[in-house]
């Protein structure tokens, strides 16, 4: 109602484009001059989301499963391999050397004293549970493809 | 490490995840608590959107041709309706079929439902719009940009800072510019490829259509100054943290760049975007896929050089065979050729009015609707199946908004007995381009691209309680 107040007074008054464009974007409560139909706010945006990271590993060994918990999820949501298909354990092993090799989570690994055992027993938890099986897993692969870590 | 300029622009343009964190629950209450008396009263009183906590979420499972690990909870996040999630840390949401155009036209994907999909699990959650600077840099010379990487400690390669906006100067300096554009994920339908393979496990809702208003590419370009010798133009967004995997770059070619249409959006369907959809500003390059549209824009780099290979986004990740079709035959063999990055959209058409399972009513009218799109040459024809492709009827377009956006359709059918209906859509562009419809020629190691003719299995039963017309 104000915005039609504005631009008919003004149309009254000499109807001058340029200055109904004024009038109706002096009536938004930030008063900017560029509104041209779209309002945007001053005010700080921000989201709240934490709450909403709960993905867990909760199937299979629960010591395997806080492992992987523990390793995968400093980085990134459970969900993330939780999602996959059902991948062959060659496959997985193939994404545990991408987080630490492309990604470079290989870094905070070194840091982290993360050690290839741990690394074998969240490929044999993802496999087991997540894949394929870990009747076919290669423990020698993630070593020889990350080297530098602690056994 | 970081040269202190670029620390310094960061710092301003956003509260990390981080400080967030380390502040804590009590630290972010004081944050909020602190103003949230004057929130009535001070027009410039921040806002904290939530969502509230949902430890037992619907789940719902996605039916791919290949069984998987495929539950899905279906949860609300800040600024979105319940949508399917399919991570977490970053989010990645996806929109269900029946959400993907119920906006305006029936045309439209409304923000609170367009899908979400990040790469870092650092992203921004607390941005000041009065703050945000978008820089516009010149890297020169032939050798590749290469970005900055605390891993290794390589410093970023050397720019020159030409011109800096705040989102005031992006509304205020330049021409307001629209454009109704597709904003489709590379890997949409990743899940329903067969063999299957690692990432996004994404059902058909990793894409979108909005109305996008904000400033042409070019304008700001020329504005910045763009040299002769410009040969690519890189674009950068908020989302990383220094010690955080490959920073999240994109480039596209200066032709490309300066066409008119490629924009740099701070609305979306009229208002301010998402935080999680880009917030405050994000690229919009119609008609390629939704890896370009960078969201938190904040750098854009007029580069010397045309070798991307220092950008992980363009010379590792986002490729396809450069092939001729960009597909490999058979599905899952071994390709070890050269590779591009994905650059264009292929036609597709979906049904949004029914999802598998549907039941309909025998004998009596059903009306299916949806949507097409293409790459940007506009859909000239939709055409509707309803007995598995054996025959094809031509459904009625809706509303034309241009050739980015989507094409809504309707048609008519009436299921003669009771049983199953494999209900099928296909889309042709104005250039003559179709969708294919053996998936076994439309698959690659990645899950790209995909656009292949899908499917939608429904009963007709001769009884039930509603009328479905």
């Amino acid at each position: 109602m104000t915005k039609r107040f504005f631009g008919k007074t003004l149309l009254a008054a000499g109807g001058f484009a340029a200055l109904i464009a004024v009038g109706v974007t002096a009536a938004n409560a930030d008063g900017r001059h560029h509104d041209r139909g779209i309002h945007l706010s001053d005010r700080p945006k921000t989201i709240v989301i934490d709450n909403l990271d709960t993905a867990m590993f909760t199937k299979g060994d629960p010591a395997a499963a806080a492992v992987a918990q523990a390793i995968c999820g400093d980085c990134h949501s459970t969900d993330y391999p939780t999602t996959q298909p059902k991948l062959s354990c060659k496959t997985w092993a193939a994404e545990i050397v991408k987080m630490g090799k492309t990604f470079r989570a290989g870094i905070p690994w070194q840091e982290d004293g993360v050690t290839y055992t741990q690394l074998n027993t969240i490929l044999v938890y993802l496999a087991d549970n997540y894949g394929e099986g870990s009747a076919s897993c290669d423990l020698t692969a993630i070593k020889t493809a990350v080297p530098g870590l602690l056994d | 490490m970081r040269n202190d300029d670029e620390q310094d622009a960061r710092n301003r343009n956003m509260n990390r995840r981080g400080f967030l964190r380390k502040a804590g629950a009590l630290g972010l209450a004081g944050l909020a608590g602190g103003q949230a008396l004057k929130a009535v009263a001070d027009p410039d009183a921040p806002r904290v959107i939530t969502a509230p906590d949902q430890p037992n979420p619907p789940i719902v499972t996605q039916n791919f041709p290949v069984a998987g690990n495929d539950e899905r909870p279906i949860v609300q996040y800040p600024e979105k309706r319940p949508l399917i999630r399919v991570t977490s840390r970053p989010p990645q949401l996806e929109t269900p079929m029946t959400m993907l155009a119920d906006g305006k036209h029936g045309t439209l994907t409304a923000n609170d439902a367009f899908f979400v999909r990040y790469h870092n699990s650092e992203i921004p959650l607390s941005i000041d719009p009065k703050l945000f600077r978008l820089e516009v840099k010149v890297h020169t010379g032939a050798d590749p940009y290469v970005p900055a990487d605390a891993a290794t400690g390589t410093d970023a390669s050397p720019t020159t800072t030409v011109l800096t906006l705040s989102l005031d100067d992006l509304q205020d300096q330049f021409d307001k510019f629209s454009i109704v554009a597709v904003n489709q994920c590379s890997g949409n339908s990743r899940g329903e490829e067969n063999p299957r393979m690692p990432g996004g496990q994404l059902a058909n809702g990793a894409v979108g259509c909005a109305r996008w208003t904000g400033v042409r590419l070019k304008d700001v370009l020329a504005k910045a100054g763009i040299s002769a010798t410009a040969q690519q133009v890189l674009f950068n967004g908020l989302d990383r943290e220094d010690d955080e995997p490959p920073d999240f770059i994109k480039a596209i070619p200066v032709a490309r760049a300066m066409d008119g249409e490629v924009m740099l959006a701070y609305a979306m369907n009229g208002e301010e975007l998402p935080m999680l959809n880009g917030y405050p500003l994000r690229l919009v390059v119609p008609g390629w896929f939704g890896t370009y549209h960078v969201k938190h824009l904040n750098e854009i780099i007029m580069s010397e050089s045309n070798d991307l290979s220092k950008l992980f986004y363009m010379g590792t990740a986002y490729r396809i065979p450069d092939n001729g079709t960009g597909y490999i035959t058979p599905p899952g063999a071994p390709y070890s050729g050269p590779m591009k990055p994905i650059t264009r959209m292929k036609v597709r058409s979906f049904i949004t009015s029914h999802t598998d399972g549907a039941i309909v009513r025998t004998g009596h009218k059903v009306r299916a609707k949806g949507i097409a799109f293409d790459g940007g040459d506009g859909i000239k024809m939709v055409e509707f199946s309803s007995d598995g492709g054996t025959t094809w009827n031509t459904a009625m377009l809706g509303p034309d908004l241009g050739k980015y956006a989507f094409r809504a359709w309707t048609i008519r059918f009436t299921p003669a007995a009771d049983g199953a209906y494999a209900l099928m859509v296909r889309a042709t562009s104005n250039s003559g381009e179709t969708q294919p419809t053996d998936p076994a020629l439309n698959w690659n190691p990645s899950g790209y691209m995909r656009n292949v003719v899908e499917t939608v299995k429904v009963t007709a039963v001769s009884s039930m309680g509603d009328n479905d017309d």
